[in-house]
């Protein structure tokens, strides 16, 4: 199963290109337009969250399947590692995630 | 109060939607001009399964797919392994999801290990083809870890459409499409 974009290596950072977004929310729907690509996104309250995390601090793919379940209040079994890595993987293929350190 | 009750639906609301991601529901839309979505037209078509798919059902019919292994002992899964493999599931289905014959007989758990799981194996790059699954009067009869594939696969056809990344979803629909229109 496709599940991520890119490979990974633990030691690798993911931040979010948040200089690129121009957002608009309209309830829990949040369109999000992309000035690199000059795409519109449309985004829910989980890709939000996503977006939110890992604007806090840069993140590796390890620590990203661990903590985003606790971020979103929820058990791991609730968000398991194969939803994290699809997000990761959509929110990497229209070109938000910035490769902080690797 | 009212803030409470608010947080609490607003959380709700986010569980939901982690609940269509576990069943690979896109997260993001992208708003294009046209998108036009290829599907096979051909009923004889296959698809490969590109990574190890692996299975778990519990006595409810709910299923998770993902690539992790689970230790089996005398019809015994440890259920270590299985709280492992339910957290870094693929796809995660719901309730009724896997029909009644691929779930256990029986319910027992003592000293770590149960009987209220049955595991399928499907290992990377296997081939399948939907059409060898239907039996001469055009009905399903599937049997298997390819057979309970199939079967979920067409569960997410049924919620969700041709859309998500579930591998051989578009092949499948056109063989449903097609048996519907008969």
């Amino acid at each position: 199963m496709t599940v991520s974009a890119n490979p990974n290596n633990d030691h690798w950072l993911w931040g979010v290109y948040t200089n690129h977004m121009v957002t608009h929310s309209f309830g829990d729907t949040t369109f999000v337009y992309n000035r690199q690509s000059g795409t519109t996104h449309i985004f829910n309250l989980v890709s939000m969250a996503m977006i939110e995390f890992l604007s806090e601090k840069p993140r590796s793919m390890n620590e990203i399947i661990r903590d985003f379940p606790a971020y979103m209040g929820v058990d791991a079994a609730e968000c398991p590692a194969g939803v994290v890595r699809r997000l990761f993987g959509e929110l990497d293929e229209i070109g938000l995630l910035e490769l902080v350190q690797s | 109060m009212v803030e409470q009750d608010n947080k609490k639906e607003f959380q709700e609301r986010r569980r939901q939607l982690l609940r269509l991601g576990a069943a690979g529901v896109p997260m993001v839309l992208t708003l294009k001009a046209s998108a036009a979505q290829p599907v096979h037209s051909a009923l004889d078509c296959s698809f490969v399964i590109p990574t190890t798919s692996n299975i778990l059902v519990d006595s409810d019919g709910r299923a998770w797919i993902g690539s992790r292994g689970v230790r089996e002992k005398s019809g015994e899964l440890k259920v270590s392994d299985i709280d492992k493999f339910r957290q870094q599931a693929d796809f995660v289905f719901p309730n009724g999801s896997a029909p009644s014959k691929f779930r256990p007989d029986t319910c027992d758990t003592q000293k770590g290990w149960t009987t209220c799981y049955r595991f399928y194996e499907i290992d990377s790059n296997t081939n399948i083809t939907p059409a060898d699954y239907l039996n001469s009067s055009g009905n399903w009869s599937l049997t298997g870890a390819k057979g309970l594939y199939l079967a979920l696969a067409s569960q997410y056809i049924d919620t969700y459409g041709n859309d998500g990344g579930f591998p051989g979803i578009s092949c499948l629909t056109s063989i449903l499409t097609y048996l519907e229109y008969q």
